[in-house]
């Protein structure tokens, strides 16, 4: 019951702070919307092309073309490359050389930088190239060979996108770096004799410690709730299939980051320096879990690294929950390891924790 | 000459207690270390990691086995895959949930009778969810292999109607259909000679400047991109944390023990600017050279990158000793410079570079006080331009750091009289 107290008082005193009202409900919600926004998936832009013959035959600037027309892209045909614009140049001599299976390079003026639609340009270009050299055209009837989309039978949705990455990397992400922060309290309130204080009171350790965990658990429950409800009211996010493996989960994850919260405020006995740490934290585990980027564009050993973090046990369940419906069974290593690394953090934590 | 004082005096509470400030300076030096770990092998090698695809061989056939060679075989995208066989759908999904694999392309069965009988045989290619660039790259790579497949399929069209037909009449062939069948080939072989200008074809960029000079150029090209942004976000938190250390003067009364010496307000308050801009100078060039001797970017145009880290040292200097006027305690002074640097951050283009955002939010970033300090050093770093060239993005730095100057100067001085 002591516990319950101590755990109610912490929170009232927490969510009593503008600071921390900011970086439990507004703070998260900005960089989801930024992020969502900025990896939204947009339609093609349509996409222009100059095109400039310098060839003889014109075969390969006409078939290209045609192809390229075919593929919804606006061409035009100049005489010059005008700086600015995205131009093919068909050098002299390339519809012999293709035709004779020598060596033909096309040159694509294009901008400074190396762009995602610069290189798709360049695979339809190529792909030009090689229907002309087939004889294909892109009116011919389509052949027997064809390649059609399926999915593996589950319920799946992508993820990748928008915001139905952004929110469920965002939660994760404040939910671990504001119980790291929490600890920084622990430290505070030693420093500012609260700690003693609360000693001297008729309470034992063990319950000023259950408080304190509880305290920072309820914290973290608060802001998931607040990330669910905002993810499915104001982003339309599909929770998980089952509702209750994703609740359990969360809880167990929000549970290990008190504990490590904990653990963090009895390492330091400076405030400022343990926020500086649980920041810092907070800030290498959150991208080596896959938290920032897709881990599928790292190489393999940060793909490695990724199943050794505790942001990475994170995301990887709830990524299976939300994409592929997982259950139980293929969520339960997970929340295993973050049942040990709470028993260990709280263990240590307790130990650890001395009131003066 | 007292200001000065008061400036040296508290550096050197900083040289005495460095604790705090270096791990702020670990942040951007992390954030480097694991942003150049991620995405180093690929610039390096200029390829992206190899693009795993699973193939399920439902028909058992000769093609279907051959579908893995489709994408490992040879030319350009030799090393921009690997195939893993799965025996069934539950163990493909199974890699997908650990993110271990791209796309699954399923060969279903009957796919090489239904190619031999001239029916339409489709490939299954079921992409993983968790991804985006990969299995686009393996659907893109699919599709040239069905135009190429198909192309071939129509040169040898004519034999194969032949074999179908005698096959469906149920007789045995003559010695002159045979004859004729292995001409079709020859001929439809003939043909399809023009295959291999396939692997002579090739598309390369030509860029304004007749160079590569991109993110992905080398690894120095690299961090001349991202360190800017990151040694920024640095210097805002580490402006923060100077910022509060004076506020924590005000409020446990050492500003005013100073006031009964022979020192006026003013010099008092020029003492604190000048430790503030002195002091995130000095740690924004020291970020610098750290950048130049571990991540081995080059510091081009030494005036330049003075005046563009002049210019942001007094901006982010400003910002706090604003905020440090206007904020009763440390709590509410830290709940204001973290909301701004965060909006800053996310806006000016720290975590992504502002040149990868889409136009209207780069136009933002671009007049933000922080994303037009990390594009001038980006352009002078990384673009190799002059201090003329970036003039417009010192500007707009020189700009907002002489605004929030006057604005901290009033909100100081009001305080101060207070």
């Amino acid at each position: 019951m002591n516990a319950l107290v101590i755990a109610l008082n912490g929170l009232k005193r927490t969510l009593g702070d503008r600071e921390s009202i900011f970086w439990l409900f507004i703070g998260p919600l900005i960089f989801t919307t930024f992020f969502g926004i900025l990896f939204k998936a947009r339609p093609p832009a349509p996409v222009t092309l100059d095109i400039v013959n310098h060839d003889r035959t014109g075969t390969i600037a006409s078939t290209v073309a045609d192809a390229l027309r075919h593929d919804g892209i606006v061409i035009s045909e100049l005489h010059e490359v005008v700086r600015g614009r995205t131009t093919l140049v068909v050098p002299n001599g390339a519809g012999q050389a293709l035709a004779a299976g020598t060596k033909v390079t096309l040159e694509l003026h294009t901008g400074e930088e190396e762009t995602r639609a610069e290189g798709d340009l360049r695979f339809r270009i190529t792909k030009a190239l090689i229907a002309s050299a087939l004889g294909v055209k892109p009116t011919d009837p389509p052949g027997p060979l064809a390649v059609a989309r399926t999915d593996l039978g589950t319920k799946s949705r992508d993820m990748t996108a928008g915001f139905q990455r952004s929110v469920p990397s965002y939660m994760v992400m404040f939910v671990f770096l504001n119980l790291l922060v929490s600890g920084a309290g622990i430290a505070e309130e030693r420093r500012l004799g609260l700690l003693r204080r609360l000693g001297i009171a008729p309470v034992s350790k063990r319950e000023i410690v259950t408080g304190k965990l509880l305290s920072r658990f309820f914290l973290g429950w608060i802001q998931i709730a607040w990330m669910l409800l905002a993810g499915r009211v104001f982003f339309g996010i599909q929770w998980a299939e089952h509702g209750w493996v994703l609740f359990g989960f969360l809880t167990l994850f929000a549970l290990a980051c008190a504990s490590l919260g904990m653990f963090f405020g009895t390492l330091y006995k400076d405030p400022d320096k343990c926020r500086g740490m649980a920041i810092w934290t907070a800030i290498l585990l959150a991208p080596l879990g896959g938290l920032w980027w897709p881990i599928e564009i790292v190489g393999p050993t940060l793909k490695r690294v990724s199943h050794l973090v505790p942001t990475g046990w994170a995301m990887e369940p709830v990524n299976a929950m939300l994409a592929f419906g997982a259950g139980a069974r293929e969520v339960a290593p997970f929340a295993l390891a973050f049942a040990v690394l709470f028993a260990v953090t709280f263990v240590l934590a307790s130990r650890r924790l001395e009131m003066t | 000459m007292n200001a000065l004082v008061i400036a040296c005096h508290h550096l050197f509470r900083i040289v005495r207690s460095p604790g705090l400030i270096l791990i702020l300076l670990a942040i951007p030096l992390t954030l480097a270390g694991i942003e150049y770990a991620a995405f180093g092998p690929t610039v390096a090698s200029g390829r992206l990691p190899p693009i795993k695809v699973l193939v399920l061989d439902e028909d058992r056939s000769f093609l279907a086995g051959a579908v893995p060679q489709l994408f490992t075989s040879g030319g350009p995208l030799k090393d921009t895959f690997e195939t893993l066989a799965v025996p069934d759908r539950a163990a493909a999904q199974a890699l997908f949930q650990k993110n271990d694999a791209a796309a699954l392309v399923i060969v279903p069965a009957g796919f090489q009778q239904a190619l031999l009988d001239g029916r339409r045989a489709e490939l299954q290619f079921a992409p993983n969810p968790l991804q985006t660039f990969s299995p686009q790259i393996a659907e893109s790579v699919l599709s040239m292999v069905t135009l190429i497949g198909n192309g071939l399929y129509q040169q040898a069209l004519t034999p194969l109607q032949r074999i179908n037909a005698l096959k469906n009449s149920g007789r045995q062939p003559t010695a002159d259909e045979i004859a004729e069948i292995s001409r079709g080939f020859f001929e439809a072989g003939r043909r399809v000679n023009g295959l291999s200008a396939i692997n002579n074809i090739s598309v390369t960029s030509v860029r304004p400047a007749g160079q590569r000079e991109g993110i992905g150029a080398s690894p120095q090209a690299f961090f001349a991109f991202i360190f800017p942004g990151l040694v920024i976000f640095g210097v805002m938190f580490v402006s923060q944390s100077l910022g509060l250390r004076l506020l924590r003067d005000r409020t446990r009364g050492l500003e005013r023990r100073v006031a009964m010496a022979p020192v006026s307000p003013a010099t008092q308050l020029a003492g604190s600017f000048l430790f503030m801009i002195v002091g995130l100078f000095v740690i924004l060039m020291l970020l610098m050279l750290v950048g130049a001797a571990v991540f081995r970017i080059e510091l081009r145009h030494p005036p330049a990158l003075l005046l563009i880290g002049a210019g942001f040292s007094v901006f982010a200097a400003a910002l706090h000793l604003a905020i440090i006027g206007i904020a009763k305690d440390d709590r509410s002074a830290s709940f204001i410079g973290t909301g701004i640097i965060m909006v800053l951050a996310l806006l000016g283009g720290t975590f992504i570079p502002a040149e990868q955002f889409p136009d209207f939010l780069r136009r933002v970033a671009f007049v933000m006080p922080n994303g037009a300090a990390q594009q001038a050093f980006i352009d002078v770093l990384a673009h190799g331009r002059t201090l003329a060239e970036a003039s417009t993005r010192v500007g707009v730095t020189w700009a907002w750091a002489l605004a929030m100057l006057g604005a901290a100067l009033v909100l100081s001085r009001r305080r101060a009289i207070a």
